[in-house]
């Protein structure tokens, strides 16, 4: 008696979120797109591109020409733990923009990296292999660190540099 | 058992019983979300509502389950709900769910749930259940959230940023300073602001006892 009755109450209990799964699966699924896409058309410092999906990533049209990529990098070697960045490049390897997408790092200090606490990483714009030293300014590179978030500034540049190089190697 | 009463259950729930201030349950969703009024008016809703629909549901289920089955059921009722509330976030407030979704999972580990279900709703009625279950989720909702607003006033110096992921309304971010005093926003910060809260409702309750006392001589 007693198994039945948990059994009754689990099979009830799993009824219910099923049917809340079905009931909800397809606007959840419309959400999750509409939110990536509105997070990829941000990526765009003009409103006239069209993105598509490639194997590696996303390429940007514009007026029926290629334009350039966009791609996803996520980097290990964080302050508080990975750090998700979404990188548009133009087809000279030259960046468009970056954009910090998930981080764990110090409040205050190293989110920086977050384009909506700080402007720093507005400095990656226009940024190719050739015409920049990839290291921070006191390691006679030419790019400026957080000050306080070393180990963060520094995550951030390598994993620029890398996404990059992996990007001209295709 | 006698039935208390609704105002018994609105004072237990948000003052001399309050889950987050004196029972202490919950703690690990209360200091972890409360580093914004949005993201702690986001949980502290959720925890409400899920706390109110488990206790209606184990007070409507006391009869049919012995002892053996209360406590697996009471948890597969609050876990089923939780899950419920996570699906609902997505499909209604996904930049929220964005946001929250990690410690939406985490209410199943609030205690204050399985605090209610086993010391009220399983041996109380209905609708004394719901009341108990609301005023609780109530008390801590507003604990929450006035952690969220300090939290956030004096860490980051702002309030109300990213409210409008939650509400729809147009942003309303106050900014009251250009940054502020981070240990607030870090986890040592949860508990130095939680215990001030405490200590800030004891001290009241002292006061209210000495001039009690003064006021009837």
């Amino acid at each position: 008696m007693t198994i039945l009755r948990l059994g009754l109450l689990t099979l009830l209990c799993g009824a219910l979120l099923a049917l809340a799964y079905t009931l909800t699966r397809q606007t959840i699924d419309e959400n999750q797109r509409s939110f990536a896409q509105q997070q990829l058309v941000s990526m765009l410092p003009f409103s006239d591109g069209v993105i598509t999906k490639t194997p590696r990533g996303y390429s940007i049209l514009r007026g029926g020409e290629p334009y350039g990529l966009i791609r996803q990098h996520r980097s290990s070697e964080g302050y508080g733990g990975d750090i998700t960045l979404l990188l548009a490049y133009r087809l000279d390897g030259s960046i468009i923009r970056v954009r910090t997408l998930a981080h764990r790092e110090t409040p205050g200090i190293g989110d920086a990296i977050d384009d909506s606490k700080s402007t720093w990483i507005y400095q990656f714009d226009g940024r190719s292999l050739s015409n920049t030293r990839w290291a921070l300014t006191h390691q006679g590179g030419a790019l400026d660190g957080i000050s306080g978030a070393t180990i963060t500034s520094r995550a951030m540049i390598n994993a620029i540099h890398q996404s990059l190089q992996e990007a001209a190697n295709e | 058992m006698n039935e208390p009463s609704l105002k018994q259950l609105t004072r237990e729930g948000l003052w001399t019983n309050n889950p987050a201030l004196v029972q202490l349950l919950g703690l690990c969703p209360l200091l972890a979300v409360s580093t914004s009024v949005a993201t702690a008016l986001g949980l502290g809703v959720t925890t409400l509502v899920v706390l109110t629909l488990s206790n209606v549901c184990v007070s409507l289920l006391r009869r049919f389950l012995d002892d053996i089955t209360r406590l697996p059921a009471q948890i597969l009722i609050i876990a089923t709900f939780v899950t419920l509330a996570d699906i609902l976030l997505q499909y209604w407030f996904f930049g929220l769910h964005q946001r929250i979704g990690l410690f939406v999972a985490l209410i199943v580990t609030n205690c204050t749930l399985l605090g209610r279900a086993e010391a009220f709703a399983s041996r109380q009625p209905l609708a004394a259940s719901l009341v108990d279950g609301f005023m609780m989720g109530t008390g801590f909702a507003l604990v929450i959230i006035l952690m969220g607003a300090f939290r956030e006033a004096l860490g980051q110096g702002t309030l109300f940023a990213n409210l409008h992921l939650l509400t729809g309304l147009p942003d309303m971010t106050l900014r009251l300073a250009d940054g502020g005093f981070l240990l607030l926003l870090a986890p040592p910060g949860a508990f130095l602001t939680l215990g001030c809260m405490i200590a800030l409702k004891n001290l009241l309750e002292q006061k209210a006892v000495e001039w009690r006392a003064r006021s009837s001589r």
